[in-house]
């Protein structure tokens, strides 16, 4: 049991690094090569434009959730009128960054793992290297790009939707003053709040990027390869998004304490 | 030229390929048979740079390229044109787009002559220039291996390698297939290495025909020569194509 656990934990690792190299490697040829503009928009709109309902749909839901419980918890206090600051916070703190990558990552990644992984067991990667050009240069940092900026720009819609939504609620269904809602927001929500969100973001855009992108390119063993690494893709990335969201968490935390206690920003 | 010399390689516990030594002459057109499984197709994605080997040595024209970086291997590429078993066609460009891609990519000719080149290796392959902006997806499986074929031919190559360029066709297009190989071979003065289990087609259209078992040559000579040939696999094989 002891050994199957271990091996278990040093095959993740081994595949977290090579998942790490693979998306520095990418971002080594991005930087060394650029990618061409068009290809970028090409992808952008294959996997950004056609994941804005969802994003919005989710948002709005993840919004509206937060509004719902945290009224439940205030009105015990009488502090409904702290709604408005607390779900906004919470929401782009951590709960919206966080489901919408959950939703991202099974939208945006599994289609990005689907396609790099067909098109390695179908050889058509191979025939790239063939006819002389670089498979990561013309197929992967291009996708790569485009999941990082649509992720990360999806993400902000939807946190922004979130916070809509949570108003919405509050005015319709729980009987708060939108006005007051929105006048409240500030007074929790500081720079830090969407900064945090923001980062998270950014952060989780990139590991459904280099997650999907490296296991769609490492497709092995034909179609149930490809529906093997769709699933490991997943699970790998949800996992690593919540570590992230951890170390996140505790790094701006910390951040913020000594821009604030030390340094008095 | 090419040659293997005591080429050897092992995917974990399976030594595919176990000292495999052999050549291939310019201008002949060689085919490459065993059962599935033996080291067919990693025999010739070596020759592309898409398998290295553990050990000896391969040459391409007296250069040994088993050492190369992929930089360097851009010029055996070059020569080496690789057929894929599928088409391996970029499902998102058009027929053109794919033609013209390695042309593009090794800067075969200059964009005033792209067009006028693509569409004389879509005739070479007896596709009318009305293909050309049709998607991969709006072909049969046997136009699609055309247009791989003529993908190919337009880098120029002096090597074709053909990795069972039969595969999943009818008879009448495995037919067809081997006609274009063997009419393509001597009108472009090229050498085809051709990967495959078709007896029929190797005893027909070759000019020599290596069996391989258990990554070794375990047997080779001219058709005429195989048909006589005591091998048990080859008579397998020769069983198989009476």
């Amino acid at each position: 049991m002891i050994a199957v656990l271990r091996n278990s934990a040093l095959s993740t690792i081994g595949e977290l690094g090579k998942t790490t190299l693979f998306g520095g490697e990418v971002i080594g040829n991005l930087l060394r090569y650029g990618t061409p503009f068009r290809g970028l928009l090409l992808q952008m709109y294959v996997v950004g434009v056609r994941s804005i309902t969802t994003t919005v749909f989710t948002g709005f839901f993840v919004g509206a959730i937060m509004a719902i419980q945290i009224h439940l918890q205030l009105r015990d206090f009488g502090a409904q009128a702290f709604l408005g600051g607390l779900s906004a916070s919470v929401t782009l703190r951590n709960v919206g960054p966080l489901l919408i990558a959950f939703i991202l990552s099974g939208k945006v990644g599994a289609y990005t793992t689907a396609e790099l992984g067909t098109m390695q067991v179908t050889d058509q990667i191979s025939a790239i290297r063939c006819l002389g050009m670089d498979p990561i240069r013309y197929l992967v940092a291009p996708r790569f790009l485009a999941v990082v900026v649509s992720s990360f720009l999806l993400l902000v819609i939807g946190l922004m939707t979130a916070i809509g939504g949570g108003a919405l609620i509050a005015a319709v269904d729980l009987g708060v003053n939108t006005l007051n809602y929105v006048q409240n927001i500030p007074t929790i929500v500081t720079g830090w709040s969407v900064l945090t969100g923001v980062a998270k973001s950014f952060v989780f855009g990139v590991i459904i990027a280099a997650v999907s992108c490296y296991r769609g390119y490492t497709t092995r063993n034909g179609a149930s390869g490809v529906g093997e690494n769709v699933k490991s893709a997943s699970v790998q990335t949800l996992v690593i998004i919540i570590i992230a969201d951890f170390a996140l968490s505790n790094w701006i935390g910390g951040l913020m304490d000594f821009c604030t206690g030390v340094l008095g920003w | 030229m090419i040659e293997f010399k005591k080429v050897s390689k092992r995917f974990g516990q399976k030594q595919v390929l176990n000292e495999l030594s052999f050549h291939v002459r310019r201008g002949e057109i060689l085919f490459l048979l065993g059962r599935s499984g033996v080291g067919k197709s990693v025999t010739l994605r070596h020759l592309v740079g898409l398998v290295r080997p553990d050990s000896g040595e391969i040459f391409v024209d007296g250069r040994e390229i088993s050492g190369l970086s992929e930089e360097e291997f851009l010029d055996v590429r070059r020569k080496c044109g690789m057929v894929f078993q599928f088409p391996a066609l970029l499902d998102s460009l058009n027929v053109y787009e794919n033609v013209a891609f390695g042309v593009r990519a090794l800067k075969i000719r200059p964009p005033s002559e792209e067009r006028e080149w693509v569409l004389e290796k879509l005739r070479l392959v007896h596709l009318p220039p009305s293909v050309a902006e049709l998607m991969p997806s709006q072909l049969s499986f046997g136009m699609q291996k055309k247009v791989s074929l003529a993908r190919t031919l337009a880098i120029h190559p002096a090597y074709l390698l053909f990795d069972e360029p039969t595969t999943s066709l009818d008879p009448v297009a495995t037919r067809v297939i081997h006609e274009l190989i063997h009419s393509l071979s001597r009108q472009l003065h090229v050498t085809s290495l051709v990967i495959s289990h078709d007896m029929d087609g190797a005893l027909e259209y070759a000019d020599r025909i290596l069996v391989i078992d258990k990554g070794q040559i375990v047997a080779g000579g001219t058709p005429a020569e195989m048909r006589q040939e005591k091998h048990p696999l080859v008579r397998d094989f020769l069983g198989g194509s009476a």
